[in-house]
């Protein structure tokens, strides 16, 4: 929408708008969704950059991105990996792709994978690309513009790959533990907006709450796009002792608790390597988990660092997969969460045991 | 008696220290003929340096015996024009091979001036004093005689010679021989590789067989038509025995120059066994290596190698063949082609069962079969036979020789009868110290590039280089090299000057004057002629006149001619450059029609009409006003209506053709400097080319022809074109460790030996492709049955960037479309402005956008390379180019983008 197209909207629902917020609205899409589409939403006399604010914490003006920027992001990515890699005793005799030649018969090289398909592989690193065989068995996990190291054997001018070595985790990683009584639960996927919503669900989500303490309440996927039964939810959790830690979460974000560094995210992006891999939610995770990325393919639409683990956290939780699971991989508490719709089950963790159990909001 | 005979060759032998003139020729009825000729001595002039005497003493003191005669004669001097005869000496000898000792003793004891025609060749020396040419008709007067020297039917020693008048040729007797060696690996060598077999084909048949294949050794189960011996020596002795039996005048075989005989040759010598191929009994064949080539004489016959004629004709542009292999080449001309077994397999199959020796024959004879129908149903010696009879060299010399030799030959015998000395080829140390003059080119006008869809005529000077020779008197005889001569003289629009025709006719606008109204009555008695035959020699007759003809300009021109001067060279190209920009200028300044290209002697001029028969008729009004304007000098005539043209570049352009041949208008598509076949094309790369030129040129769309394009690159892309298209083959012409460097071929080899453990071998023709990979393209090609039954995605943008673009690049780069559209990035609302127009301003492709809204990946600004993901160096992987956005709005380095949730930040 345009400024007047703005300023009508608001005209006809009875509202005026300041200079500051129309330039705002107008150039961000994301808040014109979110304001101008909710039929329902309560508006104040005059829409301020204040009102706006409070819907702003999840999004962001368009912006002018150079190519130079996407570059970093390949190159962080890179350069991190690498680093964790050169070490690893599996990939002996590394060299450089432009060294690839008939003289080196064992080698091993770091890149990200440009192609893959039919049991070839296109590797790329700073110095060039080179084509290599892989077995099906071998190339199984493999996931384009992912960083990996590969131990090849060179045959009849051909690159035979023989060990394909992940980032990963360290081994000896000891759990977080928080020095205080204090727990945790993500819940997500509350779709209160949605006609399947469950009021039940949330009646007895809500009073269950009430029977909690030292819980924090991390809330996040979605919630609801209507202004007023947020408002709602804000104002039942404010009358238990629990703490409301995060609402809103677009992608992913990491928080702490104590010395707890938890991550959420929106699980969208899980569904295709699930599809890819024929595997549950819980160890699509596990696998991503070792390629320390839990979205390593780069498309157009998405083209950032956000589920680049560099740093490793404790608890990653996940909405939008709508099925609830829960596993632990070195030492990280991984979950998927269910939804309000259908299937109400989240898990609480208490985080000074990092003991786990689970609750079922429909018998609860 | 009187005896007529065609001549075929012609050659001397030393009887009694006297040289005898051999003349080879063939009956009416088939017989075999030597006549020999007695009583004629070579000769030489020289112009001495007033000391006469001092030859005559020095002659006498050193040549004795061997220079019987020396005559004062008065003779024309070859180079300017002179008023009067000069007296110069005429040195006769008794042994023609001894000339050069005599003239080189008396021009290191410097008592001459100059020496000329010192390096006639005898034989020609001979033939030009009694008028007679190679493959004429001559009718010799003398007594049959026996001989034991030369293998032939009738012998006759003649007193008389003289030349008779016969248009047909006799039939000639071809026998077509083709070699398998047997070498177990690499090239074969002569030393020890023995010949497995020899396989022979004959035209008219021989002792009611058409084929015959000789093996050496004994093999059961073998069909008719083929003879077994113990050994190599034992075929080696029936080989020689069919040759003398069937007696061919014509030796046939394909690349036999280079390998059979040659071979052959070696082989008969490992076995002690005479090497008289030819129809002496005295002389061997020789085989003389020239450079690279063989060249190989066999006496009385003559030796064609259809190898070298396919390739003259693709030289010369008669013919267009991707491959020269002799299955590919009959598969183009003959439709039939090679049985299938490869050069590396001859040896298994030869030690093979006999069911595979028997194949192995079969293969061989085919070879010979195919040779020898190339060369007979395609008529390609027609245009030799006819050369012979006007240049007057034998045959196997105008075969082998170029047009220098065939040029000098005429001008021998017309500088004779003229009573002028021609002189002596330079020698490879005057070479080197002759200043080469520069040769300034034709005229070639700057083209209209585009496509053009009004009619254009074609208008061109008819023989225009022997037209400015014949109308400027242009000769080394009539040059004049002295400013103060005073005499009646034409100077050219160069600035040279020579003598007026009324002061003297110059020899060489004689002969072409002579050549060109030959080849005016020969193309009339054509056009009147309903005799298929007689057709078929008239119009060989009128090519080598009009070779003949258009031969004298580059001679003049030629470093290494006896009459090599660079003053009439550019004289000629200079009226040339006159009259074309004069003819442009008639036409555009008298009717305001464009002159869209010209060329040498042809100008293209755009007529604004629908009708061909309109633009036809309005070209045939500006050849009247060009003849009129032009009259004296040079004709202009209207060749062809070009219905639709695209100018690529000078000398490069394509049209649709149409030409009026007995009323009615012919189509064709006329290519000129425009490649369409190469050996290292694959087939789709010519497919491509061919239709998007017909659908320019036909149907004048470039809309159509983009989107053809564009889906043939998707079809690539989706890997649905078929692998047969893909194929690149190339020839193992040596043993795999001889290659310095990668070829993908020869990669290709080395791989299957590693894989299968056989490959293709030297000889043989690898087919391949190129896959996927980020290898060097040497190390990516692959055998395409393995491909397909391992489902290899092929590398796709090999394909479009080294194969199927190139040639289009240029075409569609004139219509205004860019190699990245075709590619697929960059903009895409060029078809909207196809429907507009057909040119857009270069460059608008690369336009650069502030911004853009999606991308859909990265491409270069450099190369165009597209990539899904951003290169990990930040720049392009192929030049180094700047990375930008990619998306169907166009190129940018700016992404707008909302950056919810950090989406797209760093």
């Amino acid at each position: 929408m345009n400024k007047t197209e703005i300023l009508n909207y608001f005209l006809r629902k009875g509202a005026q708008i300041n200079k500051e917020a129309l330039e705002e609205l107008e150039n961000n899409q994301y808040l014109q969704e979110v304001i101008l589409k909710s039929t329902e939403m309560r508006l104040p006399p005059v829409i301020t950059d204040d009102f706006l604010k409070q819907y702003k914490n999840t999004s962001s003006v368009k912006e002018k991105i150079p190519v130079k920027n996407l570059s970093q992001i390949l190159d962080y990515r890179y350069n991190f990996i690498k680093n964790i890699l050169i070490n690893n005793p599996q990939l002996t005799n590394l060299i450089s792709i432009n060294r690839i030649g008939d003289k080196i018969k064992q080698f091993s090289v770091i890149g990200v994978v440009t192609e893959h398909n039919n049991k070839k592989l296109v590797i790329e690193d700073t110095t060039g690309e080179s084509l290599f065989e892989i077995s099906e068995e071998l190339g199984k996990y493999i996931i384009e513009d992912e960083v990996i190291g590969l131990a090849c054997e060179r045959q009849q001018q051909t690159n035979n790959v023989t060990n394909i070595v992940y980032p990963d985790i360290p081994l000896k990683r000891d759990a977080s533990k928080t020095k205080t009584p204090k727990s945790c639960i993500f819940i997500s996927d509350m779709h209160m907006d949605s006609p399947a919503f469950n009021e039940k669900y949330y009646k007895n989500f809500i009073s269950w709450l009430k029977e909690q303490k030292d819980l924090d309440v991390f809330i996040f996927g979605e919630v609801s796009t209507k202004i007023e039964q947020i408002e709602r939810l804000r104002n039942d959790i404010s009358q238990t002792s629990v703490t409301l830690e995060k609402l809103n979460v677009n992608d992913s974000v990491r928080v702490k608790t104590e010395n707890i560094e938890i991550m959420l995210s929106r699980g969208w992006f899980l569904d295709q390597y699930m599809k890819l891999w024929k595997s549950a939610p819980d160890l699509t995770l596990v696998n991503l988990f070792r390629k320390r990325n839990l979205n390593p393919k780069l498309t157009p639409q998405y083209y950032n660092n956000t589920f680049f683990l560099d740093t490793i956290p404790d608890i990653i939780s996940l909405s939008d997969i709508g099925q609830p699971a829960i596993t632990n991989y070195k030492g990280t508490t991984i979950l998927t969460n269910g939804s309000f719709l259908k299937e109400p089950i989240y898990w609480v963790i208490n985080l000074q045991t990092r003991e786990t159990f689970k609750i079922d909001f429909s018998i609860t | 008696m009187e005896l007529d005979f065609q001549l075929l060759d012609c050659d001397y032998i030393n009887l009694g220290n006297k040289p005898v003139v051999r003349l080879f020729g063939k009956t009416k009825d088939g017989k075999s003929v030597c006549v020999f000729f007695r009583n004629y001595s070579p000769y030489f002039y020289v112009l001495p340096k007033n000391n006469f005497e001092k030859i005559e003493e020095m002659i006498t003191k050193k040549f004795t015996g061997l220079v019987t005669k020396i005559e004062n004669v008065q003779k024309f001097l070859p180079k300017g024009y002179q008023v009067q005869k000069q007296s110069i000496l005429k040195i006769t000898l008794n042994d023609p091979s001894r000339v050069p000792e005599v003239r080189d003793s008396l021009q290191s004891e410097k008592l001459v001036e100059g020496v000329y025609e010192a390096d006639i060749l005898f034989k020609y020396r001979f033939m030009a004093d009694f008028n007679i040419s190679g493959f004429n008709w001559i009718r010799a007067t003398g007594i049959q005689t026996r001989t034991s020297t030369v293998k032939v039917d009738i012998v006759v020693e003649a007193t008389e010679l003289k030349e008779i008048d016969n248009f047909r040729n006799v039939d000639l007797k071809y026998m077509s021989f083709d070699i398998e060696t047997i070498s177990e690996e690499g090239a074969p060598d002569p030393r020890k590789d023995i010949i497995g077999m020899i396989s022979i084909s004959f035209s008219p048949h021989y002792n009611s067989q058409t084929s015959l294949v000789i093996v050496s050794k004994i093999s059961p189960k073998l069909n008719k038509n083929i003879k077994v011996f113990q050994n190599e020596k034992e075929m080696l002795q029936e080989f020689l025995q069919i040759l003398e039996n069937y007696d061919p005048d014509v030796l046939v075989g394909y690349n036999i120059n280079n390998f059979d005989l040659p071979y052959i040759l070696s082989r008969l010598k490992e076995n002690n066994l005479h090497q008289m191929l030819g129809r002496c009994k005295q002389k061997p064949m020789i085989s003389r290596k020239i450079g690279v080539q063989y060249r190989n004489v066999a006496v009385g016959r003559i030796i064609v190698d259809a190898y070298e004629l396919i390739k003259e004709s693709i030289r010369k542009g008669n013919l267009r063949l991707k491959r020269l292999g002799l299955g590919d080449v009959s598969k183009e001309l003959l439709n039939d082609t090679k049985m299938d077994i490869s050069h590396s397999e001859i040896f298994g199959h030869w030690h093979g069962e006999s069911e595979q020796v028997a194949k192995l024959i079969e293969y061989a004879r085919k070879d010979s079969d195919l040779a020898l129908r190339l060369v007979l149903e395609k008529g390609f010696l027609d245009k030799f036979f006819e050369l012979g009879k006007v240049s007057g060299l034998v045959l196997q010399d105008c075969l082998d020789g170029g047009e220098a030799q065939r040029v000098e030959n005429i001008l021998l015998k017309e500088f004779d009868k003229n009573e002028y000395v021609l002189p002596c080829k330079p020698r490879e140390e005057m070479l080197e110290t002759e200043e080469m003059q520069e040769l300034k080119g034709a005229l070639v006008l700057e083209p209209k590039i585009g496509l053009h869809t009004d009619p254009i005529v074609y208008l061109d000077f008819k023989s225009m280089y022997p037209s400015i020779f014949i109308a400027y008197n242009i000769c080394p005889t009539t040059l004049m090299t002295n400013e103060n001569m005073n005499v009646e003289s034409i100077t050219t629009p160069y600035g040279t000057k020579f003598v007026s025709k009324s002061v003297k006719t110059g020899i060489m606008p004689t002969i072409l004057k002579k050549l060109i109204d030959e080849r005016d009555k020969v193309r009339a008695e054509e056009k009147k002629s309903t005799e298929k035959e007689v057709k078929r020699l008239l119009e060989a007759k009128q090519i080598a006149l009009k070779i003949m003809t258009n031969a004298f300009y580059g001679y003049t021109g030629y470093l290494r001619a006896r009459l090599y001067i660079p003053a009439i060279a550019n004289t000629i190209t200079g009226c040339g450059r006159f009259l074309i920009n004069k003819t442009k200028h008639i036409i555009e300044e008298k009717t305001g029609y464009e002159v869209v290209y010209g060329d040498t002697d042809s100008i293209m001029v755009k007529i604004k009409t629908d009708a061909i028969e309109t633009a036809f008729d309005i070209g045939k009004n500006l050849e009247s006003l060009v003849n009129t304007e032009l009259t004296g000098i040079i004709q202009m005539k209207i060749e062809k209506i070009f219905k639709s043209l695209l100018i690529l570049s000078k000398k490069r352009y394509t049209g649709l053709a149409y030409e009026k041949s007995n009323g009615e208008w012919k189509e064709d598509l006329v290519m000129k400097g425009i490649e369409t076949v190469r050996r290292d094309w694959c087939n789709a790369a010519t497919k491509t080319l061919f239709e998007v030129l017909n659908i320019l040129l036909r149907e004048q769309n470039p809309k159509k022809a983009f989107i053809y394009i564009k889906d043939y690159v998707s079809k690539l892309e989706r890997n649905e074109i078929p692998i047969d298209d893909l194929i690149i083959t190339k020839s193992i012409s040596k043993s795999l460790s001889a290659y310095k460097g990668m070829q993908p071929h020869v990669e290709l080899v080395k791989k299957m030996k590693k894989r299968n453990g056989t490959a293709p071998g030297v000889g043989d023709r690898v087919g391949f492709v190129i896959v996927k990979g980020m290898q060097l393209l040497s190390q990516r090609s692959e055998d395409p049955e393995f491909v397909t039954a391992n489902k290899i995605p092929l590398d796709s943008k090999y394909y479009l960037e080294s194969q199927i673009l190139p040639p289009l690049e240029r075409v569609f780069e004139v219509i205004g479309i860019s190699k990245s559209e075709l590619m697929g990035i960059g903009r895409q609302t060029l078809l909207k402005e196809l429907f507009g127009n057909n040119h857009r301003v270069n460059g608008t492709t690369n336009d650069v956008k502030e911004s853009i809204d999606s991308f859909d990946g990265f491409v270069c600004s450099k190369c165009n390379k597209f990539y899904r993901r951003i290169p990990l160096i930040g720049k392009c992987l192929e030049c180094q180019g700047e990375i930008l956005f990619s998306s169907p709005q166009g190129k940018s380095r700016n992404l707008m983008a909302y950056t919810y949730g950090n989406n797209l930040k760093v």
